[in-house]
């Protein structure tokens, strides 16, 4: 009886793995189709279609609700701008090998005891005060979702600059350590910038929604297509993720079996 | 109409590379058939380019879909 040859050994052992790779990669398209991106789709389109409510009407549903944001004294913002709420961090941006990396340093913010108003009437606005996770959109793109199960923010444009501003120094003392440069970036909005929320009436407050309802709740400035386009991101990456594993792995594979079952002849 | 030209390039490329694949293998299946010589790898590989085929148009209809859903 003829010896195996080591090398047919090596490359059958070889397509072996991919090949078990290849079904993984499968796998991981296949859960990524029915167990995220059919979920999350028609959560999505639910939130689109959720019922436009207003204040007292007696509606205890995640709906969504046009007005403003107003709070008992006006904050200023790191940089010095009067706000209703906002957000404020700065970020280290330094080179490692032949990529940028960014880091936050430090972040603050002011989001307390605030108040929705909708016409004459006003209810205590507490989206995200009882322990929910909260998401602020800091950009738009594939790589930053926003996640459906934290309460999604957009404030609209964030301002950024080169320059530190003395408060947010003096907020921060002894963690502004940059390795690179140090950018200062925040989000704001004001009381009269219009804003959408999606929230559930609970006792005359808007709170956050159950764990069933598409989203937990939402605050967006002016309109909340750019959130729900954030929210999108996240069914397609797992589209576009096990799609691109299954290019690599299948080409080799095709590649591999085609090389040792003798070609194109 | 989509939510990401990154979308066509992943959906176009996948597809196409699939395709290739998939007319190759064949080529060579019926190549082999004709001189009655069983060719099962050219069979795998037929099943995976349409594979591939199929994820490179679920990521284009996907994203065409959910901008669609959201405007």
């Amino acid at each position: 009886m003829a010896e195996p040859d080591p090398k047919e050994q090596t490359n059958a052992m070889w397509i072996l793995l991919i090949f078990l790779l290849t079904i993984g990669a499968l796998l991981l398209f296949d859960l990524g189709l029915w167990k995220e991106v059919k979920p999350l789709t028609r959560k999505l389109w639910t939130l689109r279609n959720l019922p436009v409510h207003t204040l007292g009407d007696g509606y205890s549903g995640p709906a969504r609700y046009h007005g403003t944001l107003r709070t008992n004294t006006l904050r200023a913002t790191p940089a010095g701008n009067p706000s209703v709420m906002y957000y404020a961090w700065v970020e280290d941006h330094y080179r490692s090998g032949r990529s940028t990396v960014v880091r936050t340093l430090c972040s603050v913010g002011e989001d307390e005891q605030l108040t929705f108003h909708q016409g004459s009437q006003s209810a205590p606005f507490e989206l995200f005060h009882h322990d929910e996770d909260i998401v602020l959109r800091k950009s738009d793109g594939w790589l930053q979702p926003v996640p459906m199960n934290k309460v999604g923010i957009d404030l609209g444009a964030i301002e950024k600059s080169n320059t530190v501003p003395d408060n947010i120094r003096q907020r921060c003392m002894g963690k502004l350590i940059a390795r690179g440069t140090m950018r200062y970036k925040e989000a704001s909005i004001t009381s009269a910038q219009p804003v959408v929320i999606v929230a559930c009436q609970k006792e005359g407050v808007l709170r956050s929604c159950p764990a069933e309802s598409p989203v937990l709740g939402l605050l967006a400035a002016d309109s909340m297509e750019r959130l729900l386009d954030s929210y999108a991101q996240q069914p397609l990456n797992w589209l576009r993720g096990p799609t691109l594993l299954l290019l690599i792995l299948v080409s080799y594979l095709c590649s591999l079996l085609f090389r040792y079952s003798g070609g194109d002849s | 109409m989509l939510n990401s030209w990154a979308d066509v390039l992943l959906g176009f490329i996948t597809w196409w590379v699939g395709l290739y694949w998939l007319l190759r293998a064949g080529k060579r299946r019926w190549t082999r058939n004709q001189r009655n010589e069983r060719d099962i790898a050219a069979l795998i590989v037929m099943w995976f380019g349409a594979i591939l085929t199929i994820a490179g148009i679920s990521v284009v209809l996907g994203s065409m879909v959910m901008t669609a859903l959201l405007r």
